[in-house]
């Protein structure tokens, strides 16, 4: 059991380090941010191995998809060719061919210890975990916690002002814009 | 008299492979022992981790690479103590053994390479993992404010590139009324 937990150890420390690596020397921001992701998806796998399975699930879903995706839609929003932030090439091989019986490959591989051992006989320790995990943290961090809470209320109420700022902004200069034009227009 | 001298040698050749098993096998148990990740494996993945976020961050030339360089030290972070949580927290783990143990010796840094025999995943004490989990919600609100922020700058300069913006003053940068200008608006 040991030599298998080492095995995967060096494995996910092989993906962090090269994905980090391969974030550094990329160019493109696209890039850089699907590397960022494999990265926290390692980090994912660390925490699974290291026995803490909630905090790999919560990596998993706050890092590894929900910043992600937001840094990914950032980039989208952002794109231009001439600012070096990202390239989405339309000019892409069609990848599809190869993509497709990769994927279905990774699924079996998935799909087999349940295939062989069910999914009644897997044991999950994460009960004991949890519980424990739960109590350190409403009892001993509570403070902390809070002030995360509050933290993020405040980033919240933030973010939101500076979107509404420039949203009316942006109207208020539509309004002052539509004038001009239809003068010129008419003229 | 041959029989002597043959059963001689074949015993003092059986006694050097013996020899030689032994020395491989504590070799091998000396390499295996240094293999096996502990403490000090997680605590230098999450060096490097962070040793090449801090590159980011030095190196970045847009302000969305500069983000991504400070979650990969936060990550790298709470690597450190979600690997110090399961390794110190732990009631069989070797630190606290071999601090419990009477003989110095043991009490080495170069002993937290040993291997954990018994991690069956109770924890005395999760308080890494809480750190971890704060550190990680932080994390997020500070990703979620920086790239609403980084949005915010672009949409005022159409530029994200950090050589460009290297001045306080907004006056220094190039602003709306002079983006419409040059656009003819």
């Amino acid at each position: 059991m040991n030599t298998i937990n080492a095995v995967i150890f060096y494995i996910l420390g092989a993906i962090c380090v090269f994905s980090a690596v391969f974030c550094l020397f990329q160019k493109e921001t696209f890039n850089s941010v699907i590397s960022a992701m494999v990265l926290f998806f390692g980090i994912s796998g660390i925490y699974f191995l290291l026995g803490v399975p909630y905090l790999g699930a919560v990596q998993i879903l706050l890092w590894g998809v929900g910043i992600g995706i937001l840094m990914l839609f950032s980039v989208m929003m952002i794109n231009k060719k001439d600012e070096g932030t990202s390239v989405l090439r339309a000019e892409k091989p069609d990848l599809k061919a190869i993509a497709a019986p990769v994927a279905g490959v990774l699924f079996a591989i998935i799909l087999i210890p349940f295939i062989l051992y069910g999914f009644k006989d897997l044991e999950t320790p994460t009960e004991h975990t949890i519980e424990g995990f739960a109590s350190i943290l409403y009892k001993n961090n509570a403070f902390s916690f809070e002030l995360a809470g509050i933290l993020l209320f405040v980033s919240i109420i933030g973010i939101c002002t500076v979107i509404i700022k420039k949203r009316n902004k942006a109207k208020n200069s539509v309004a002052l814009k539509m004038p001009e034009n239809k003068e010129k227009g008419a003229n | 008299m041959f029989e002597l001298l043959l059963n001689t040698a074949q015993n003092q050749t059986q006694e050097v492979i013996q020899d030689l098993n032994t020395v491989q096998n504590t070799e091998l148990t000396s390499i295996w022992s240094i293999l096996e990740p502990g403490l000090c494996h997680y605590l230098i993945l999450g060096l490097i981790i962070f040793i090449i976020g801090l590159i980011i961050v030095i190196l970045g030339k847009n302000l969305i690479k500069i983000l991504i360089g400070f979650e990969f030290m936060l990550n790298s972070v709470c690597i450190n103590f979600v690997a110090a949580n399961t390794f110190l927290t732990n009631e069989n783990s070797p630190l606290r053994l071999m601090n419990s143990a009477t003989d110095p010796v043991q009490n080495t840094i170069a002993n937290s390479f040993a291997p954990v025999q018994n991690l069956n995943f109770t924890f005395s004490a999760p308080e890494g993992q809480a750190a971890a989990l704060i550190i990680t919600a932080i994390g997020a609100i500070n990703a979620a404010a920086v790239l609403g922020l980084i949005c915010a700058v672009f949409f005022k300069f159409k530029n994200i590139k950090t050589s460009s913006l290297n001045s306080l003053k907004s006056a220094d940068c190039p602003s709306d009324r002079d983006l419409e200008n040059e656009s003819g608006l």
